[in-house]
C-alpha cells in the first residue's frame, strides 16, 4: 500500500443512531471545542449524562494527565508530535462532516477493491455510510446473548444501565496513574464496548465490535471492559484488517479484562490504523484461579504503535498467553509487546510475538515476565521472531525477565532474527512458484500461527493485505 | 532430439566460512535424451550436487563458461521458477524447512505452477492420497510445516512424492538413496522406476551402488574434479563397486 | 606513586570534564536503575572526589614485572592513546543509536579521573603465545577500619598488535587486613589485525570489596579473535559492564562469564550485575556470549546483554545466552537480553532460562544412592563447570565424585 495515497477522511454517518437504535443524548454541541480543560470534561459527563462519581473520577485523571511525564522507554520525539490543546476531546457524529461516497477519493476506492472489499463494507470502511448487512446479524445476534443474560453494549450505555456492576470494575486493572495515556483517556474517554459474560454462559461466536461500530466507538479515547463471570467464556474481537482512516491522529484507548474463576477470556485487536495516526493502547488483563486470558494482537497500521498487552496471573492454577504479529512497513513503527505477572503458583504463560519489518520499517518488542515471590510451580515461555526483509529495516527486542521465586520455576525465553532464507526462497521457486509469490508464501508461513486463531474472514484479509503490503518488497 | 545438451560448463560456488567463490565446475559435458536414466557418480567433491544445483540455477551458483540446452531452449537465461515449469526437477538431498507453510499448501500451488491451471481441491486430495499411500506417508504430514523437524527418509520421500505429482521431464535425484535404510530404499526406487514413463528422463546422483538392484541405469558417468571424466553402460557401476573410482577413472 | 606526565594529567583533565557532563547511573538507563549504589553514591555526590577520599595503591604486574605507567617521554605509549580515541570515534560513527539509552554514565569517568597511574601492556608479534600473569594488587598505607572504605581506581591499556597472539590471566589481589574497599576500574583491549587474545579473569583475597565496578571496552580488528573467561560475584554491590566492538571483517568475539553470588546461609542482600553491549559493524563478524547465573542466599543478580548491527555488517552472527539457577527463595534475578538489528543478511538469537536443577537428573542420581545433598552439590557443580569448559585456559578439574551432565540435549 503507497502510504502517500493515504487521506484523511472525516466523517461517520449520523444515521448510525438509528440504523442501532442507540440512545443518543438529547443535547447536540453546538460547536466544536478543542483542547481538555476541566470545563470541556464537565461538558462531556454532562453530555453523558453521568454520575457524580464518574465526573470526580475524570477531574481527578486529567490532573493527573497534566502531572505525570511522558513514559521513558521510547524516543521523546514520538510525543513531540502530539499538541494536546489542539485535539478535539468529544465531538458527537452530528458535529463531523457529512460525506458522500462520491466524495471518497478514487484511489481509496481502488484499494478496497484490490482487497476485495464488498460494496457495503467499503463504504464503512470509509466512513462513509452504514454497515448494511451486518445490521441484521447484529440484531438477531443480540436477541440470543439477551436470552443468555449477557450484557454487550457501547460502554456509554453500560454506564447508564449498569452501574453498579461496571463501578465494581470500571478502572481497577488500569488506575489513571497508570501512565500518562492511560489517565488522558480517564479524563476524557468516550466509546468503546461493555460486555458482561453470567456465569458459566459460553458465548460461541465471537462478539465483535464492527456491528456496533458508530463515531463513539471509532474515537480517540475508547475505553472497553470485559468482565467474564465463574466458568464464562468468550472471544471479542475489535478492529479489522482493511485500512480504517481516521481523521484523529492521536489515539489512547484502556481495555481491562476480568476473567473470574475457571473463566476463558479471548480479546483479539487487528489494528490497521491510517499512516497519520499514534496509537498507544493500554491493555490490562486479570486471570484468577483456574482462568486464562488471551491476547491476540495484530498491528499492521498506524505510524506509531505502542501497546502492551498483560495479563496478571493471580488465582492458582492461571493461564495466560499473548499471540502478536506486528508489520512496520517504510515511516511506521511498531513498538509492542507483552507483559506477564505471575503472582500465585501453579501458574503457566505463554508470549508469542512475530514481527516484519521491511523499508525502512521498524519492529520493536518490549516484554516483561515477572514471577514474585510465592509463585512457585510456574512454566513461562516467550518466542520472539523477527524478519528484516531489506538491510535498511530494524528489529529491536527489549525483553526482561524477573524472576524471585526459586521453587519449581521454569522461564524460558528465546528470540531470533534474520532474513528471508535464500534456501527456502530457491526451494519454493524451484518448484515453480514465482519468486514474488514464493516470497509471500514464507511471510505467510511465518504469520501462520497467528492467523491459524482468526475466524475465516479475517484471516483472509489479513493475508491478502500481507500480500498488498508486500507487492514492491521483491526486487 | 537430446532433451538435455551440457557443453563445457564451468561454474563457482560461493563459500561463506571462506568468503569467496571457489570454481567447483571445470567444463562438464553431458547430452541426456528423452526417456534415458543417467546415474551420476564420484566421489565427495566431485562437484556432483553442483552440477545439480547449476541446473536448477541456485542463487550462490554462478556459470563461469559453457552453455546448457534444455528442450532447445538456453536453460542459464531462465530463473529456476522458469526452469521448473518448463518440466525440470530438482529432488534435493537438504531440503529447507518453511516453518508455518502446511505441506497440502505447498504441494498444491507447486502442481497448479507445473501445469499452470488451478485444480479443485478435491480431485487433488484423491490424487495426493494416492500418491501418499504408494509411498508410505501418513495422512497427517499434509497438515505439517513442510520439511519442519521431518527426519532425513521422511524428507526423502516428500520430494519422491512432488516429483510424482509433479511429472517433470527431466528428474534429477540429488543422493536420494543416501541414509535410506533398505526397505525405504527399495519402496522409494522402486516407485520411482515404475513411475518413470515413457519420455520422463532421471539424472540419478549417487556414490553407491545400492540402487542398482531397483532401478537399471542406461548409461553410468563418473565425475571427477569437476568433470565427467567417464562414461559407459551400466557395466561401468559395477565395476566401480569392486575395483573403485581411481580405477575406473585410469 | 609514579610520577604524572604531561599526557597523564590531560587524560585525567579530560575525564574530570567529562564527569561533569555524564548523567549518574540510574536513569533510564535499565542496566543502571536496580544497581544499589550506596557505597559508590558519595563519589558521585563530591566535586573533588580526590582529597576527600582515601585512596589506595594499584599496582599491576605482569609475569612478576610491574607494569610501566603511561610516560609520553617514551613514543609507543603516547601512541597507544592516540590508537585508542581513533577507534573509539570509528566506533561513534558507526554505531547503532537508541533513543533514551544512556551510553555512558559518571562511572565511566571516574577510573581515569582518580587513577595514580594508568599502567599499559604493550603485546607484539614476537611475543606471541606466551601466556601473561597480570597480578594487580591493591594495598594501602593506611589501615582506617572496617566502616570506611579505601578507593581504587586500577586502569590498565592492553594493545595487542597486528597478528599478535597471547594468553593473558589477570588475578585481583584484594588483600588480606579486614579492610573495606571500593573499586572503580577500566580496563581497554585493542586488537589489531589478526590478533588474538584469550583473557581470564578472576578474584583473590578475603578483603571486602564493599561495591566493584568494572568497565572493560575492547576494539576488534580484522579477523581478530577475543576469547574471555571471568568469575564474577564477590562484591557485595558488584557490576561488571562490557562493552565490546566488533570493527574489522571477521571479528570473533565469545564472552563467557560465570556469575556466582550469595553465601548460603547469609541473609544480607548482596548485587552483581553484568552489562554486556557487543557492536558489530563489520561483515563476517560472529560474537557468542554466554553467561550463567548461580544465585544463593539472599543475592540478587542482573544481565543486560545488547547486540546491535546496523547496516553494512552481513554474514554476521550474534548469538547470547543467559541460563539462571536460583538456589534459594529470597534470591532474585533479573535477565534482560536485547538485540537491535538492522543487518538482514545475519543470523541472530538470544536465549534466557531461569530453572530449577533437573528433577529428572536428580531423580537418576537419587536412585543410584546419591543422598539429596550431595546430588544438589554435583548438579550445581555441573551447571557451572559446563561453562569453565568453555573458557579459555580453563583447568577442568572433576570433582571425586562423578558429576552428570545435565540437560544436554537443550545445548
Amino acid at each position: 500500500m503507497n502510504n502517500t495515497q493515504r487521506e484523511h477522511l472525516s466523517s461517520i454517518n449520523s444515521d448510525y443512531e438509528e440504523l442501532y437504535g442507540f440512545k443518543a443524548s438529547s443535547d447536540y454541541m453546538e460547536s466544536a471545542t478543542r483542547g481538555l480543560s476541566e470545563d470541556v470534561v464537565r461538558e462531556i459527563s454532562k453530555m453523558k449524562n453521568e454520575p457524580q462519581w464518574m465526573l470526580d473520577f475524570r477531574l481527578d485523571a486529567l490532573a493527573t494527565f497534566h502531572r505525570m511525564p511522558d513514559p521513558q522507554w521510547i524516543d521523546a520525539s514520538v510525543f513531540s508530535s502530539i499538541n494536546y490543546d489542539n485535539l478535539f476531546y468529544y465531538a458527537r457524529a452530528t458535529d463531523k462532516q457529512f460525506n458522500d461516497w462520491d466524495d471518497v477519493p478514487e484511489h481509496i476506492k481502488e484499494t478496497f477493491d484490490k482487497l476485495g472489499v464488498p460494496e457495503a463494507e467499503k463504504k464503512f470502511l470509509a466512513g462513509a455510510s452504514a454497515q448494511f448487512e451486518s445490521e441484521v446479524v447484529y440484531h438477531h445476534m443480540q436477541e440470543e446473548l439477551e436470552k443468555q443474560g449477557v450484557i454487550f453494549m457501547d460502554i456509554d450505555s453500560g454506564l447508564q444501565q449498569h452501574e453498579e456492576l461496571f463501578r465494581r470494575y470500571f478502572a481497577s486493572q488500569v488506575p489513571m496513574d497508570d501512565n500518562k495515556f492511560a489517565a488522558l483517556n480517564s479524563a476524557a474517554w468516550s466509546g468503546g464496548s461493555f460486555i458482561y459474560i453470567p456465569p458459566g454462559v459460553k458465548v460461541d461466536i465471537p462478539l465483535q465490535a464492527y456491528f456496533r461500530i458508530n463515531a463513539e466507538s471509532m474515537g480517540q479515547f475508547e475505553r472497553t471492559l470485559i468482565i467474564a463471570d465463574k466458568g464464562a467464556s468468550v472471544h471479542y474481537i475489535e478492529g479489522c484488517t482493511a485500512p480504517v482512516y481516521s481523521s484523529d491522529s492521536f489515539h489512547t484507548g484502556v481495555i481491562e479484562l476480568f476473567a473470574m474463576e475457571g473463566a476463558s477470556l479471548r480479546y483479539t485487536t487487528i489494528q490497521n490504523w491510517s499512516n497519520n495516526v499514534l496509537n498507544l493502547v493500554t491493555q490490562r488483563a486479570v486471570a484468577h484461579k483456574d482462568a486464562k486470558v488471551e491476547w491476540m494482537d495484530g498491528n499492521l497500521g498506524a505510524r506509531t504503535t505502542m501497546k502492551y498487552p498483560a495479563v496478571s496471573l493471580v488465582g492458582e492454577g492461571a493461564r495466560g498467553r499473548v499471540l502478536s504479529i506486528g508489520y512496520a512497513n517504510d515511516i511506521q513503527r511498531q513498538d509492542a509487546g507483552a507483559k506477564v505477572i505471575h503472582a500465585a503458583p501453579h501458574t503457566s504463560s505463554t508470549i508469542t510475538a512475530k514481527s516484519i519489518s521491511h523499508n525502512g520499517g521498524r519492529s520493536s518488542y518490549r516484554g516483561l515476565v515477572k514471577v514474585l515471590p510465592g509463585a512457585s510451580d510456574v512454566t513461562s515461555n516467550v518466542n520472539c521472531d523477527a524478519l528484516l526483509l531489506d538491510d535498511r529495516s530494524r528489529s529491536d527486542t527489549y525483553p526482561t525477565i524477573d524472576v524471585q521465586e526459586n521453587r519449581q520455576v521454569n522461564v524460558a525465553h528465546e528470540a531470533s532474527v534474520g532474513k528471508i532464507s535464500d534456501e527456502a526462497l530457491f526451494y519454493l521457486m524451484s518448484r515453480g512458484i514465482a519468486e514474488e509469490e514464493a516470497l509471500f508464501m514464507i511471510v505467510n508461513g511465518f504469520i501462520e500461527e497467528f492467523a491459524k486463531e482468526l475466524p475465516m474472514e479475517y484471516a483472509v484479509e489479513l493475508n491478502r493485505l500481507i500480500q498488498l503490503e508486500m507487492e514492491g518488497a521483491v526486487g | 532430439m537430446p532433451l538435455l545438451t551440457i557443453r563445457n560448463l564451468a561454474s563457482t560456488v560461493y563459500d561463506a566460512a571462506e568468503e569467496q567463490d571457489k570454481q567447483i565446475l571445470n567444463g562438464v559435458d553431458l547430452d541426456i535424451n528423452p526417456g534415458e536414466i543417467h546415474m551420476l557418480m564420484g566421489t565427495n567433491g566431485s562437484g556432483k550436487s553442483t552440477l545439480a544445483h547449476a541446473l536448477m540455477g541456485h542463487p550462490h551458483h554462478t556459470v563461469t563458461a559453457g552453455t546448457v540446452q534444455y528442450k532447445d531452449k538456453d536453460l542459464l537465461a531462465m530463473k529456476p521458477d522458469e526452469r521448473a515449469r518448463a518440466g525440470l526437477y530438482l529432488a534435493f538431498q537438504y531440503p529447507a524447512a518453511i516453518p508455518g507453510l502446511p505441506v497440502a499448501t505447498f504441494l498444491k500451488k507447486a502442481t497448479e505452477a507445473r501445469r499452470n491451471e488451478e485444480i479443485s481441491v478435491r480431485e487433488f486430495q484423491k490424487e495426493l492420497r494416492g500418491l501418499m499411500g504408494e509411498l508410505e506417508i501418513p495422512k497427517s504430514f499434509l497438515g505439517r510445516s513442510l520439511h519442519d523437524g521431518f527426519s532425513g527418509g521422511e524428507k526423502k520421500r516428500m520430494e519422491v512424492l512432488q516429483l510424482n505429482l509433479l511429472k517433470p521431464s527431466l528428474a534429477i535425484l540429488d543422493e536420494t538413496d543416501s541414509g535410506l535404510d533398505i526397505d525405504a530404499l527399495k519402496l522409494l526406487f522402486s516407485n520411482i522406476r515404475e513411475k518413470t514413463s515413457e519420455g520422463r528422463s532421471l539424472l540419478i546422483i549417487s556414490h553407491y551402488d545400492r540402487i542398482l538392484d531397483y532401478i537399471t541405469p542406461d548409461y553410468v558417468h563418473i565425475m571427477q574434479a569437476g568433470k565427467v571424466v567417464r562414461s559407459g553402460g551400466v557395466e561401468l557401476s559395477r565395476f566401480i563397486h569392486s575395483e573403485g573410482f581411481e580405477a575406473a577413472v585410469h | 606513586m609514579a610520577a604524572d606526565t604531561l599526557q597523564v594529567n590531560n587524560i585525567q583533565k579530560e575525564a574530570q570534564r567529562q564527569l561533569a557532563s555524564l548523567p549518574a547511573p540510574g536513569a533510564p538507563d535499565e542496566a543502571w536503575r536496580r544497581v544499589p549504589l550506596e557505597p559508590i553514591s558519595v563519589l558521585l555526590r563530591k566535586q573533588n572526589v580526590a582529597s576527600q577520599i582515601k585512596s589506595g595503591n594499584v599496582d599491576i604486574y605482569a609475569n612478576n614485572t610491574l607494569l610501566p605507567p603511561l610516560d609520553i617521554s617514551v613514543t609507543e605509549v603516547s601512541s597507544v592513546v592516540k590508537r585508542w580515541g581513533e577507534l573509539e570515534s570509528l566506533r561513534l560513527q558507526n554505531r547503532l543509536e537508541r533513543p533514551n539509552d544512556i551510553e555512558q554514565n559518571q562511572l565511566f569517568a571516574y577510573p581515569l579521573a582518580y587513577a595514580q597511574s594508568i599502567y599499559h601492556l604493550q603485546i607484539a608479534a614476537e611475543d606471541s603465545s606466551e601466556t601473561i600473569q597480570i597480578d594487580v594488587r591493591l594495598n594501602s598505607d593506611e589501615t582506617v577500619g572496617v566502616s570506611t572504605p579505601i578507593y581504587y581506581f586500577p586502569v590498565l591499556l592492553i594493545h595487542a598488535e597486528k597478528n599478535s597472539s597471547a594468553s593473558i590471566r589477570i588475578k585481583l589481589h584484594l588483600g588480606e587486613e579486614n579492610q573495606t574497599a571500593v573499586m572503580l576500574s577500566r580496563t581497554v583491549l585493542i586488537l589489531e589485525d589478526g590478533a588474538s587474545v584469550d583473557y581470564q579473569d578472576a578474584v583473590a583475597g578475603t578483603n571486602r570489596i564493599t561495591a566493584g565496578y568494572q568497565l572493560e571496552q575492547a576494539y576488534l580488528g580484522r579477523d581478530a579473535k577475543l576469547r574471555i573467561g571471568r568469575e564474577i560475584g564477590s562484591f557485595e554491590t558488584g557490576m561488571h559492564d562490557g562493552r565490546y566492538a566488533l570493527q574489522g571483517r571477521g571479528a570473533h568475539l565469545e564472552e563467557y562469564t560465570l556469575m556466582q553470588a550469595g553465601d548460603t546461609g547469609s541473609s544480607d542482600r548482596t548485587f552483581c550485575g553484568q552489562k554486556s553491549v557487543v557492536e558489530q559493524y563489520a561483515p563476517h563478524t560472529m560474537s557468542n556470549v554466554e553467561t550463567r547465573s548461580i544465585l544463593d542466599a539472599a543475592a540478587h543478580g542482573m544481565f543486560v546483554g545488547t547486540i546491535k548491527i546496523p547496516t553494512g555488517a552481513p554474514g554476521s552472527t550474534g548469538h547470547e545466552q543467559h541460563r539462571s539457577l536460583l538456589l534459594s527463595p529470597q534470591s532474585r534475578i533479573e535477565s534482560l537480553p536485547e538485540l537491535e538489528i538492522v543487518e538482514n543478511d545475519v543470523s541472530c538469537s538470544h536465549g534466557s532460562t531461569v530453572t530449577e536443577l533437573d528433577p529428572e537428573s536428580r531423580y537418576y542420581l537419587e536412585s543410584r544412592g546419591i543422598s539429596r545433598e550431595d546430588t544438589r552439590v554435583l548438579l550445581t557443580a555441573a551447571f557451572t563447570d559446563q561453562l569453565r569448559s568453555r573458557m579459555p585456559g580453563a583447568q577442568f578439574e572433576l570433582n571425586e565424585l562423578e558429576y552428570v551432565e545435565e540437560e544436554s540435549s537443550s545445548e
